[in-house]
């Protein structure tokens, strides 16, 4: 993996603009640097020896190691993976990077994952997965486990790109503690042979849990993608957004809400665009109220792009490439409140470069 | 500048243009009066190259070359702009992104925006929830960023209260470099336009060199702006079917 397939991605080793570093080849721990007081970053098989909380506080407490398939692999395989905790009251405004690379042919990555923002935190975290460029098969599992304590503040920004036989479970649970907030961002953009992510998130007392993602899907690529909302606390409140894009690929959009509090807010929102035929787009939204005074809401839109706006850009003198590909860059670059500028700039830059001129249409 | 030679289009099944013969010199800026369903939008739509207008006979000229077989993008390159009656939302695209794509880069001019008073719109989606004088404006900040040799408007003046007319005059000198904008070549002005117009409260603010009347997919007539409004305000288009017999 060269620096600069890494920075194509926004990661770079040195770390210079980031608060802290985190990087795993195959199974080998490359980086683990904090460099803000209050943030620590280490391997997991670290934290867990060093740090007793880990184990008693947050090591599978989230998921159980025989939920499915995915836990038994992962609680069964060697302790590979971070854990990153941000300190009660500290906020820290550079991004933390993570990332997650496959290097050799036919490799098996397995991660287990632990982050916490303990009280009244904040913390950006970058996760960048990818294959190395002469890597065209591997298996990725992960389980994370996200603790948002009471008023902390974390946005999870997972960048993913990896080759046409690669195989991508990553599991998350987050827990969403009394007026806590979590944005998870996941864009992946490359083809995948099969991808299944289903992150859950439980939100307490007036938390928020905001879920977006973009998903470009070529021909051969599966990808089973969603999230689940649990609004647990009183006025909580999530959303969770989707955007697929399918020029031949297998896309299923899931999104669930279950609003099991007073005066907890749910809206969900799948938007699929089919480029081509041979793939398909399926949307399953999902409401579930359990109480009276519940708000959920949802949006769903499957299909082409319009013919009137291909062709008002081309009378503007875009050929037809060029127009599709403005307008699905803009279909991709969704608003995400709350999320820092410098995050933002860095998903549409992404975005652009994979569709820019039309290419990879 | 632009020549065009016994068109006939069709339309859905339906023969809409009926040998349209019509031409406009550099410099020249042209108004196409008709009523409602007379074909004036069809006759931009063909000549900026829509694949529904299907062209069944004639030809169209633009500095000498035919066009008829070129795709929309590429007439647009050759310097042919169109500002549209009701321009549909572009979804996921900013105003601004548009601009500075069409301008080529970073080159173009911030101050047209507060100009056409767009300045918060900038980075709204294009059209989401602009008004119908918004609109206007927006397909005229476009064409000022494309820059076209030929300039179509679409009843830039429809949907727009009375005090936003004069603005809209005022942009439509500048981008055809008239009026408190000019910019005289040796040979006089050097860009053309065609504006479809309804009401004719644009001859108030542009100066309009010639005028014709568009009936049931045939051009009838071809006089000085002022007299054929004054036809059309004194008997309706009755006056200019009945001109059409006399000629």
């Amino acid at each position: 993996m060269s620096d600069e397939e890494l920075k194509r991605f926004g990661f770079d080793l040195e770390g210079e603009d980031k608060s802290g570093s985190f990087a795993l080849s195959d199974d080998l721990t490359l980086v683990s640097l904090a460099k803000e007081s209050g943030l620590e970053v280490m391997p997991i098989s670290d934290a867990l020896k060093l740090i007793p909380e880990v184990k008693e506080k947050y090591w599978w407490k989230l998921l159980s190691p025989d939920e499915d398939e995915i836990t038994r692999k992962v609680a069964g395989s060697p302790l590979r993976g971070l854990f990153a905790r941000i300190k009660k009251g500290k906020r820290i405004v550079l991004p933390m990077q993570a990332c997650y690379i496959l290097r050799s042919e036919a490799f098996s990555q397995v991660v287990h994952n632990v982050i916490v923002a303990e009280e009244g935190a904040e913390i950006h975290l970058i996760t960048g997965c990818l294959t190395s460029s002469h890597v065209s098969s591997g298996y990725h599992y992960s389980v994370t486990e996200i603790f948002i304590e009471k008023g902390a503040f974390l946005t999870y920004s997972m960048f993913h790109s990896w080759a046409p036989d690669v195989e991508v479970y990553p599991k998350s649970v987050a827990l969403i503690e009394e007026g806590g907030k979590f944005i998870s961002n996941y864009v992946c953009l490359r083809e995948v042979k099969y991808l299944e992510t289903y992150p859950k998130m439980i939100v307490k007392d007036n938390g928020v849990a905001r879920s977006y993602s973009v998903v470009y899907a070529p021909s051969n690529s599966f990808v089973d993608i969603g999230s689940k909302l649990v609004l647990e606390g009183n006025s909580s409140k999530g959303e969770s957004i989707s955007r697929s894009v399918s020029s031949g690929g297998k896309i299923i959009a899931r999104a669930s809400v279950e609003g099991r509090a007073s005066n907890c807010r749910g809206h969900v929102e799948c938007h699929g665009v089919i480029l081509t035929e041979g793939g398909f787009i399926s949307a399953v939204p999902e409401l579930i109220a359990f109480k009276n005074d519940v708000d959920l809401s949802h949006e769903a839109a499957v299909g082409r792009l319009s013919e009137d706006e291909i062709l008002y850009l081309q009378a503007r003198g875009l050929s037809e490439d060029e127009a599709k590909s403005l307008i699905v860059r803009g279909f991709m670059k969704v608003e995400i409140e709350g999320l820092p500028e410098e995050l933002k700039r860095e998903m549409d830059r992404i975005i652009d470069m994979t569709f820019e001129g039309g290419e990879g249409l | 500048m632009l020549k065009i030679r016994d068109l006939w289009v069709e339309v859905g099944g339906k023969i809409l243009l009926k040998g349209i013969n019509l031409d406009i010199g550099e410099g020249e800026v042209h108004m196409l009066f008709g009523p409602n369903g007379s074909g004036k939008t069809t006759l931009l739509l063909t000549i900026m190259g829509f694949p529904q207008c299907r062209i069944l006979r004639g030809e169209i000229i633009f500095n000498g070359k035919i066009i008829n077989k070129l795709p929309m993008w590429e007439r647009a390159r050759l310097g042919i702009g169109i500002a549209f009656q009701s321009p549909p939302v572009i979804k996921g695209v900013k105003l601004k992104e548009l601009v500075k794509l069409l301008s080529g880069g970073d080159g173009f001019s911030e101050e047209l925006f507060s100009f056409l008073r767009l300045e918060d719109h900038a980075s709204r989606e294009i059209n989401r929830g602009f008004s119908g004088g918004e609109r206007k404006r927006s397909e005229l900040l476009q064409l000022f960023a494309q820059n076209p040799k030929f300039v179509m408007l679409d009843e830039p003046e429809s949907g727009v209260d009375l005090e936003s007319v004069a603005l809209v005059g005022e942009a439509i000198n500048r981008l055809l470099e008239r009026g408190n904008y000019v910019k005289r070549t040796p040979k006089g002005y050097s860009k053309s336009a065609l504006i479809v117009s309804h009401t004719g409260y644009l001859l108030d603010y542009v100066s309009v060199d010639s005028a014709h009347v568009l009936l049931d997919g045939k051009l009838v007539c071809n006089k000085n702006p002022r007299d054929i409004l004054l036809t059309i305000k004194k008997q309706g288009y009755k006056g200019c079917e009945i001109c059409k017999e006399i000629s």
